[in-house]
């Protein structure tokens, strides 16, 4: 019991710690005043999507290697929670906006760049259900997916650092000092618990849907 | 922290939303575990 659920047990305290004491943390004094409490939370669904896409972009190149069906059920069921955590952190960043640049959705590199990045993975899910033949749908989708996550890394990690003129911390000029390496130091007591808190979360959830999916399987097959 | 303004009550409704969500998860979790069991137990008997 403990031994399977450990990490899951540590997901809970680690985010019960982020949503409770990351009200009581003292933060710097800021233009955002309070709103910047939403650095533990909104960041965190981008610390989870990409945890996902990197797994899926290792899954599937194993897949690639041998041709298993078990590394592109990894693959494909860490996308859709990649995805989850992708619409999670657009919503919560849309909320965000509206009160410090003033709109939902405003001209930024980073903003487009996310949702270029969120439409690629659409088509990764959109491709697999339009091929038929499981083995080919599986090397279709894991071809494509190793494009697609050099194309996530290019839109939301590369591209808006070099747009100049990003509203997001630490990219181009804007140098507001709340990214991790400069974060305050209370901040940072909450910061990162939270960030391997959405993490394991999001490994659970992954953890469950590759079961239901095996089961899938095993029921289909008989 | 009088500057919170019973800020508390929301954490607090946040907490018990959270605690929740992992409850949920982690019988979700059990039950897909009880069906792993079954269907191994299933497979084994077939092998037999």
């Amino acid at each position: 019991m403990i031994k399977q659920y450990w990490w899951k047990l540590l997901s809970f305290l680690l985010l019960l710690y982020a949503v409770t004491y990351g009200f009581y943390v003292s933060i710097p004094e800021t233009m955002i005043l309070q709103t910047m409490r939403n650095l533990f939370y909104h960041v965190g669904m981008w610390f989870g999507m990409f945890t996902m896409l990197i797994v899926s972009f290792i899954f599937s190149l194993r897949y690639l290697k041998g041709f298993r069906e078990e590394n592109d059920r990894v693959a494909i069921e860490a996308v859709n929670v990649a995805l989850m955590f992708g619409f999670l952190g657009i919503f919560t960043g849309m909320t965000w906006a509206n009160f410090t640049w003033g709109a939902p959705w405003v001209k930024d590199p980073k903003l487009n760049g996310a949702a270029v990045g969120i439409v690629v993975y659409l088509a990764y899910i959109i491709l697999r259900s339009s091929v038929e033949d499981r083995h080919k749908r599986a090397k279709v989708s894991a071809v494509y997916n190793i494009f697609a996550f050099v194309l996530w890394i290019i839109f939301v990690l590369i591209l808006p650092r070099l747009a100049g003129d990003s509203l997001h911390p630490a990219t181009g000029n804007n140098s507001t000092p709340v990214m991790p390496m400069h974060l305050d130091p209370s901040m940072r007591t909450v910061f990162y618990p939270a960030m391997i808190g959405w993490i394991l979360l999001g490994t659970w959830i992954l953890q469950v849907r590759i079961r239901v999916s095996k089961l899938r399987h095993i029921i289909e097959e008989n | 922290m009088e500057t919170y303004g019973k800020i508390f009550v929301v954490v607090t409704v946040l907490a018990i939303i959270l605690v929740g969500i992992f409850v949920y998860l982690f019988f979700i979790d059990r039950k897909i575990g009880k069906l792993e069991k079954e269907i191994k137990e299933k497979e084994s008997h077939k092998q037999q």
